[in-house]
């Protein structure tokens, strides 16, 4: 039995392997995606590492808090492994294309179902484990525990892991097996993105920043009770801060019970699943064949919205951008994305809204001058993690229906500017909210609010040029989910670049805006110099972000011409 | 109508077609016959444009492929063998998306024209259902509308029968025998020897990137006493080389 399940993991992994080895330039990719990644995560390190040692610093409540963070993390970890397999089960049990081959084939059914659960559970939980990874290493870091803490760590997040897996894999059984066959995959996949955006938007809400500045509560006994977590004692989360906890905070021993509970529980669920698996897996497949796909009925208002937004294009761009815009709304792993981006604005406004400048021993005017002009970098770094989402893939949106386009008179040229229009157009305007409103937000004068939307509208042609051009270049016209594409090296590159781009632009506006701040804060008159000085560094970002774009569109043109056997 | 000129594709150290010359007259239904990984695919890929010939060029009614490559693919209808299509759209959508690629203007002609080309291949009630939701028979009949529709001068099609049901067997057989009549150009490729014994006015076998026979269908087993059948002929060829 273990060999048949070997055989099912095996050939994932064999044709990972394979598709690896055709890869170009592999070992730059490597190289550079292990760069990016261990920047990312040296980031998180030092973060975790200076909160810790500010808990450190704190008496009597210090340790408590750092307590309170553990179990934070691991409920967080918990909570995304749990609504990532939701949709990574789905996928695995119900959507995959060589399910039809394995289902055809007389392979037990077990067999099967265990293949596809720990692959299932490998993918949604390998992300929260490789986050979770400098979080750990910083309280080893701060509090120095035995070795065998490390040891413990490990399998405590494996049962983890596999626990809130199982429990998700659960779910997406039932729910396909009880909904209509018609709509269950597109309400369990919706279901899973809503679920996790009341956890983040939830725990954003809940302000964590106040536990830590206890100024904010009027006495000790409500900073106490805002420190006391609700009872989590029966959670899985729970057990595994109690198997740890002391090992970190005193190098005692781990308590037997709660590893035992760990144990017990995931063998439970992994024995449960498969009975679970074995009533109802089945029924639930066939169903899910019933009801592939939908009928566009119905769907005048798109008609009406796509013919509305691509109204100022000439018609032949017209033609693809409707395209688009029908195949991205009906494509319900695509637009619930959209979601994602209305939480993620939420919060970066809502940020803006609870910063604390009054309280801040520095000027607020200088504060807020300062504020305003690092919005622009975060800002528009938000608009380039957007634009991988949408704009980065959408030449591999296109699909194995590439060939319609390459195939016709359409010169790839149109083709790619419509594109570069149509989303930079949104874009910009998404941008340019985000900036006044923040600006808004940090009552800066109208000046700094101009400037910042000058320098945005440039910024953004360039990132969406960018991404049209490592879009064509990293283009994939092959692939299960489109949302794959947006997590491959290609995407880690356009970040790069993006980011890069983003930084040098801050950097060559910071110097006149900086010394303009400075004025302002000695009370001092902005001079002519000192307007010019402006207008020149303005003017070089502007002319950079043209140049990028020109030269990012006209490489792109070039390779997608070059593409063959789309 | 078309002519390839020495064409070669290589692709690495493999050469997929080589040095091919062919001309095709107007008013022709050119079958084009070989063994899988001959290079059929290849040559039509070359042909509309998907892929660049590492040597020689490719003319269709005069203009070259890569040079006036607009122009040629308003020429050109290509019907390809596996029916990869945009899913998300329904069939009339995917239609008119299609067609105001090649600036056909969406009107009431257009929507007739439609109607009667669905009705023609049982498409008509599926006009409204997502492409998502089609058999692979379905999708290739869809995309062989979308070419008919348009009326194009040179239809080429890489193995037009794959998934068709014997009804729209027929009726394929039936449209390409009346345009050829009416003038257009077929260049079509099959594995199938029946079917371009029955069909085509031309036939051309490759084997290993290379032309290996050429000529009108009547004249072929005539040119070869001791085989009785277009079959014969193929497998004796295809063997020797």
């Amino acid at each position: 039995m273990f060999r048949d399940i070997k055989h099912i993991i095996g050939v994932r992994l064999r044709c990972l392997w394979n598709q690896s080895r055709k890869v170009p330039h592999l070992g730059r990719r490597v190289l550079l995606l292990g760069i990016f990644s261990v920047l990312i995560l040296g980031f998180i390190f030092v973060l975790s590492f200076r909160i810790l040692n500010h808990f450190n610093s704190i008496p009597l409540v210090g340790n408590y808090l750092a307590k309170q963070m553990f179990i934070m993390s691991f409920v967080t970890i918990f909570g995304l492994v749990m609504f990532s397999s939701i949709n990574s089960s789905l996928s695995n049990l119900y959507l995959s294309k060589d399910l039809e081959l394995l289902h055809a084939s007389p392979v037990d059914l077990s067999v099967l179902f265990l293949g596809k659960f720990s692959v299932s559970i490998f993918e949604s939980s390998w992300t929260a484990i490789l986050f979770g990874i400098p979080i750990f290493s910083a309280y080893g870091y701060v509090y120095n525990p035995p070795a065998i803490f490390y040891l413990d760590l490990l399998q405590v997040v494996i049962c983890l892991c596999a626990i809130a897996g199982a429990i998700g894999t659960l779910l997406t059984m039932l729910l396909v097996y009880a909904l209509p066959a018609k709509r269950a995959k597109d309400f369990i996949l919706i279901l899973g993105i809503l679920l996790f955006l009341v956890l983040y938007l939830v725990i954003r809400t809940l302000k964590p920043e106040q536990l830590v500045n206890p100024d904010t509560f009027m006495d000790v006994t409500e900073y106490l009770t805002a420190l006391s977590s609700p009872s989590l004692a029966i959670l899985p989360p729970r057990w595994a801060v109690d198997v740890l906890w002391n090992k970190i905070y005193k190098g005692e021993i781990a308590t037997v019970v709660p590893l035992l509970l760990l144990y017990n529980t995931l063998g439970f669920l992994v024995v449960f699943s498969l009975v679970v698996a074995r009533s109802i897996y089945k029924s639930g497949y066939f169903k899910a064949q019933e009801g592939r796909g939908r009928s566009p009925k119905g769907s005048k208002f798109l008609d009406f919205a796509a013919r509305i937004l691509t109204s100022p294009y000439p018609s032949d761009m017209k033609r693809i951008l409707e395209k688009d815009i029908k195949v991205f709304f009906r494509d319900n792993t695509q637009w619930t994305q959209l979601l994602l981006i209305g939480a993620l604005i939420f919060v970066y406004i809502y940020n803006f809204s609870v910063l604390p400048l009054h309280k801040s021993p520095v000027r607020a005017d200088y504060l807020q001058g300062i504020m305003s002009f690092l919005n622009l970098g975060l800002a528009t770094f938000v608009v380039s993690a957007l634009c991988v989402r949408f704009v980065y893939t959408s030449v591999s949106a296109e699909g194995e229906g590439f060939w319609i386009i390459k195939s016709s008179p359409i010169q790839i040229s149109r083709f790619l500017w419509a594109k570069f229009f149509f989303y930079g157009s949104i874009l910009l305007i998404l941008g340019e909210i985000l900036i006044v409103i923040s600006n808004i937000l940090l009552a800066v004068d109208s000046f700094m609010i101009y400037l910042t939307c000058f320098t945005m509208m440039f910024l953004i042609c360039a990132v969406v040029a960018l991404g049209i051009f490592f879009g064509s270049k990293y283009a994939v016209f092959r692939y299960e989910n489109l949302a794959s594409v947006a997590t491959g090296f290609g995407a880690y590159h356009y970040m790069l670049f993006s980011g890069g781009l983003i930084a040098a632009c801050i950097v060559i506006e910071a110097g006149p805006l900086h010394s303009l701040v400075m004025k302002r804060f000695r009370m001092g008159v902005m001079e002519l110099s000192d307007f010019n000085y402006i207008v020149v560094s303005v003017s070089v970002v502007a002319l950079i972000c043209l140049c990028v774009s020109a030269v990012s569109m006209r490489k792109a043109i070039k390779i997608l011409n070059a593409i063959e056997q789309a | 109508m078309i002519e390839l000129r020495s064409v070669t594709k290589c692709f690495k150290d493999l050469v997929a077609v080589n040095n091919l010359d062919l001309s095709i007259e107007q008013g022709t239904l050119f079958g084009f016959l070989g063994p899988n990984g001959a290079g059929k695919t290849t040559t039509i890929k070359m042909m509309v444009g998907l892929m660049r010939p590492t040597q020689g060029s490719i003319l269709i009614k005069g203009f070259d492929v890569q040079k006036d490559e607009k122009k040629v693919k308003k020429l050109i209808g290509y019907i390809p063998d596996r029916p990869y299509l945009y899913e998300k759209l329904s069939a009339e959508e995917f239609l008119v998306f299609t067609s105001s690629l090649y600036n056909l203007p969406i009107d009431r002609k257009f929507r007739s024209d439609m109607q009667k080309w669905l009705e023609m291949f049982s498409l008509l009630e599926w006009k409204d259902e997502l492409i998502e939701n089609f058999s692979h028979g379905m999708k290739q009949r869809l995309i062989m509308v979308s070419v008919l529709i348009r009326e194009p001068e040179v239809i080429v099609v890489d193995e037009p029968m794959v998934g068709l049901d014997p009804i729209a067997i027929k009726l394929v057989k039936d449209i390409f025998t009346n345009l050829v009549k009416s003038g257009r150009t077929i260049f079509m490729s099959t594995h199938s020897i029946h079917l371009a014994q029955e069909i085509c006015t031309d036939i051309g076998v490759i084997n290993k990137g290379k032309l290996i026979l050429k000529g009108k269908n009547s004249e072929i087993t005539k040119e070869f006493k001791e085989s009785s059948s277009l079959e014969d002929i193929f497998m004796k060829l295809t063997l020797e080389t």
